[in-house]
């Protein structure tokens, strides 16, 4: 009787799960009207000025449209958690806010909706290429993109002089790199950081690229312990042994006091680097370029929206997507936070600001990071082999191989 | 000799555990976005109160405090009392399955949070709670926690003044408001001190609930004004506005405390 | 008191009462225990099933999803992560609970011992359980910055010791977190112990005096046996928030170096909600409410039963 009870409750259960699951259709459908939810972020830490902004976006589409728009700043802490439990309650938004690593894995088991049969007569040409790699998975787009940054090194003009270097002629290769970090660290300065408790885009991946190598492919096929991410790994090992880049490298989310003390030759930074660094005035910098050892290569992400594959409202939900990444928004939306826009035409908001002009030269050597479903899976993986390798338990040699059998083992499953 | 060497010990511990609460208040007041390498880069030489002016810009800060009161006022009232019934009730009640269920209750708080929220979020939607109060009030109305210190202190009290009660003819409900509630006042009054303190800073539960601006509670409120890269200043600046209500229930409640949880069985 | 007996003589009463009699002493059960039981089925018990579910599928946030039997389970034991997960998290209880019972007893014992302003020290000692989780994990990640000018290796070098490297260190961090839980804790296991000493009367410290007990024997011989229920008491509340330890791996380590701070909900959070593998992050849940169970089994045989003698 027990047993009876205990599996009807299973029962039940198990088709309160189904039901809650069982929302997918496609196809452009619908008229444009009605509501929609939009979950956006705070970009900058000025929650006013975004306000204005969200406000000129919405009005220019309810200018159009008979539709509402309610625009819900959500705290960036837990956001992939906030997000999912949402969807899984088929209570979320009707367009949210994603990165290049986070969409292939969304897109691979269903969870967004595919853009393209919204698409016919609006103008893709415009956005920049690299950004719309981003946003395809599998032949098929899944968001618009709104922004992009890049990567690159902030050099403190200071601690160039004290170093008897020329901030004109600042390094391009790793070779160039070296010899300027060995001169920073003889007068007792960090030549770099290197934020190991951080995420793999901001560390180890733009060496491997620029070492000509690769992470793992969209089709599963492991590159890691090629060549080109062996010296990766040697080239981050040297510079954490020779004490070019902090003690605290293996874990640190940050090292920003460091570099604003000035004892940094030179930062990992972006868009908010600049901002931050204008902002303050305290550092005299210079922006470099990318470095290359056989490939000029940096991080750089994407932002865009996208549209969950259980959304009411799809068509409303999809036109928002365009008016919000069209070239007019792109120019009230980067203009405010300060990113790159991901439209050509929208670039001209940059013609008074050359640094920023600088960094949006430089997006045509940027990658996104690992595009594969399980790209996010494996970070953690990758970042403890890594961290073996700098507490001096493992070779370089030893921890690619390491690192490339649990990809293996992830991409397998 | 050795006052002295209590004394310096005092010193040490109280310069240590002042220091967090220093740098956030001094914090406040100076305009700096991130932790630099300086030991004292929090003292304001140039003190502002930019970061005030910018949490107070409008209104919508006083409609997240008065959220937080809501959601903290009434499960902290519910818990005092439930607490107590409960406490009671497995304390001195003898009933089958006593044990069995008071385990339970302790069996399953030991479960992490952090998976239940989706099967949660998932019966919440269906009730229409989502971006409304009940989310964060009605789960919190009784806490585990709470009957247990409240049954530990009564197991340590006598039955006999409830025993004289029955004899003159009282109900138990009558000997629970005449009798037990006086007596457990002070560990009452620590139940709903150390629930004010935990529903008050809890954000881990509200962040995935409420996603209305006007529906936040403070402490997801302070965590939307802050970018991707945090402010320092901005920071410090909410914690300390949402620090001071919990640490006046504190100061106002502790000489409860002391009586609250002496158990008679130490005696 | 053993379930048994209270049985029997419930029994005994309900052959022996009316209904009415039963009722008059026992209202307060009939009127509050089942809405409790209700409430409690819904928000605990219910999400609990469902996650129990959960382990037989791979379920998916939007779509269908499939019943896969026991590969999940069968995929637990073959986890070496998941075990050391859960041996990290043993090893951060070990590093957490007994200093963090030992500071608070020593507060406690600061306070009680006739210090002036004693009750504004309670309130300084109090302030870190007041204050927010953030902001005490930065700061003790700042103080604990592993380069030469962090706060803490400064003055290890003062001292003539080499710097030491901390959250970079697989041997040190979980250390390193456990004391920031230990900091942020120690407030409030304080006090109960300090509850706990008021109620010791006079009497039996004069009589030890007397005795010509040393002050440390009376602390052994009087002071800490009669703090046993508040042992009991700290233990389980430690215990419990020990093996749900989180928030400084996510703010401080992210469960590195070498996965040395992954303990078993961070795993499980990073299993659930980055790798969108929620069954198997259901899982180890119930891994880790199985620890916890024996656990806390185990507890209460060696301190709760002697505490209901008090």
């Amino acid at each position: 009787m027990k047993k009876i009870s205990f599996l009807t409750l299973l029962l039940v259960i198990g088709l309160v799960v189904a039901g809650c699951s069982n929302d997918t259709s496609g196809g452009a459908e619908g008229e444009v009207g009605g509501e929609i939810t939009v979950w956006a972020h705070p970009f900058t830490g000025d929650a006013e000025k975004e306000e204005e902004m969200w406000d000129k976006i919405s009005t220019s589409f309810q200018e159009e449209y008979d539709a509402e728009v309610n625009i819900e700043i959500i705290p960036w802490a837990n956001r992939d958690q906030k997000i999912l439990t949402a969807l899984a309650a088929n209570n979320g938004p009707d367009v949210f806010y994603a990165i290049p690593d986070q969409m292939p894995q969304y897109a691979d088991v269903g969870m967004l909706l595919e853009l393209d049969p919204y698409l016919e007569g609006y103008d893709m040409d415009d956005f920049v290429d690299s950004a719309l790699v981003s946003t395809t998975w599998k032949d098929k787009l899944y968001g618009l993109p709104i922004l992009q940054s890049v990567d690159t090194l902030f050099y403190n003009k200071s601690v160039i002089e004290a170093i008897g270097e020329d901030p004109e002629n600042l390094p391009e290769t790793w070779k160039e790199f070296e010899a300027w970090a060995v001169k920073a660290k003889e007068q007792g300065f960090y030549a770099t950081s290197f934020q190991g408790g951080g995420s793999m885009n901001n560390t180890l991946y733009p060496y491997i690229w620029q070492a000509g190598g690769d992470i793992v492919s969209a089709d599963n096929e492991v590159l890691i312990n090629g060549e080109g991410g062996v010296e990766a790994f040697s080239f981050i090992n040297k510079m954490y042994k020779n004490g070019w880049i902090p003690e605290d490298s293996v874990t640190a989310m940050e090292q920003n006091a460091l570099w604003e003390d000035g004892q940094m030759l030179a930062i990992l930074g972006s868009g908010n680097t600049l901002a931050n660094l204008q902002n303050k005035g305290k550092i005299d910098f210079v922006i470099g370029p990318p470095l290359k050892n056989k490939k000029q290569a940096a991080y750089g992400t994407t932002g865009m929206f996208v549209v969950p594959s259980n959304t009411d409202n799809p068509a409303t939900a999809a036109e928002f997507v365009k008016t919000l990444t069209n070239a007019e928004n792109q120019r009230t939306f980067n203009k405010v936070t300060q990113y790159i826009p991901a439209r050509e035409s929208s670039k001209d908001i940059f013609d008074e600001q050359p640094f920023l002009s600088q960094l949006a030269s430089y997006t045509q050597y940027t990658l996104p990071g690992v595009i594969n479903p399980k790209g996010r899976d494996i970070m953690p993986m990758i970042q403890a082999q890594l961290q073996a390798m700098l507490e001096g338990d493992v070779t370089p040699q030893e921890a690619a191989d390491a690192a490339a059998e649990a990809i293996e083992g992830a991409v397998s499953q | 000799m050795k006052k002295f060497f209590t004394y310096i010990l005092l010193f040490i511990l109280t310069f240590s555990f002042l220091l967090p609460f220093l740098i956030m208040v001094l914090g406040s007041f100076k305009e700096v976005e991130y932790v630099l390498l300086d030991p004292f880069f929090w003292i304001p030489n140039d003190p502002s109160i930019a970061n005030y002016t910018y949490i107070f810009r409008d209104g919508i800060f006083l409609r997240w405090i008065l959220n937080s009161v809501i959601i903290t006022i009434i499960p902290v009232f519910s818990q005092m009392f439930l607490c107590a019934v409960l406490g009671y009730i497995f304390a001195k009640k003898k009933f089958p399955g006593r044990e069995a269920i008071f385990w339970t209750f302790m069996a399953v708080i030991m479960i992490p949070q952090q998976l239940l929220i989706i099967p949660k979020y998932i019966m919440f939607a269906q009730f229409g709670w989502i971006n409304t109060y009940w989310a964060l009030i009605v789960p919190e109305l009784w806490g585990i926690m709470g009957v247990f210190l409240i049954r530990q202190y009564l197991q340590g009290i006598p039955n006999d003044f409830e025993e004289a009660a029955y004899i003159d003819g009282a109900n138990d409900i009558q000997i629970f408001f005449k009798i037990i509630l006086p007596l457990s006042i002070p560990v009452v009054a620590t139940v709903g001190t150390f629930s004010f303190i935990s529903n008050w800073n809890d954000l881990f539960q509200p962040l995935i609930y409420m996603t209305e601006e006007k529906m936040f509670p403070v402490t997801v409120g302070l965590a939307s004004l802050l970018g991707k890269e945090g402010n320092f200043g901005v920071e410090m600046t909410g914690s300390t506005l949402s620090f001071i209500p919990t640490f006046l229930i504190f100061l106002f409640f502790q000489r409860y405390f002391t009586e609250g949880i002496q158990m008679s069985g130490l005696k | 008191m053993t379930l048994k007996n209270n049985n029997k003589r419930f029994n005994k009463t309900k052959s022996k009462l009316p209904f009415k009699e039963r009722f008059r002493k026992n209202a307060i059960v009939y009127i509050f225990l089942f809405p409790i039981l209700i409430h409690f089925a819904i928000f605990q018990v219910f999400p609990f099933l469902f996650s129990f579910v959960l382990t037989f599928m791979d379920w998916r946030v939007i779509g269908n999803s499939e019943w896969v039997g026991l590969k999940h389970w069968v995929n637990f034991f073959n986890d070496k992560l998941a075990w050391k997960a859960l041996w990290n998290t043993f090893m951060f209880s070990v590093y957490y609970i007994v200093p963090t019972m030992a500071l608070g007893l020593i507060l406690a014992l600061i306070i009680n011992s006739g210090v002036k302003f004693a009750g504004f020290f309670k309130g300084i000692f109090f302030l870190p359980v007041v204050t927010s989780f953030v902001i005490i994990a930065g700061l003790w990640g700042w103080l604990f910055r592993g380069t030469d000018n962090g706060m803490v290796n400064w003055v290890l070098n003062i001292f003539g010791v080499d710097s030491q490297l901390f959250l970079s260190d697989s041997g040190q961090a979980l250390i390193v977190l456990a004391g920031l839980s230990i900091f942020k804790v120690a407030g409030s296991t304080m006090i109960y112990y300090f509850a706990g000493l008021q109620s010791i009367p006079n009497q039996l410290y004069e009589a030890a005096r007397i005795d010509g007990a040393s002050p440390l024997k009376i602390f052994w011989k009087v002071t800490f046996p009669l703090l046993k229920p508040i042992h009991f008491y700290v233990a389980i509340i430690t215990t419990i928030g020990s093996f749900q330890i989180f928030d400084s791996a996510y703010l401080l380590t992210g469960g590195g170096p070498n996965y040395a701070t992954t303990t078993i909900v961070f795993y499980l959070y990073q299993q659930g909600f980055s790798s969108l593998n929620l069954s198997y992050a259901a899982v180890l849940s119930y891994a880790l409410f199985f620890v916890i169970l024996v656990v806390s089994l185990i507890q209460r045989k060696y301190l709760g039963k002697e505490s209901s003698f008090y």
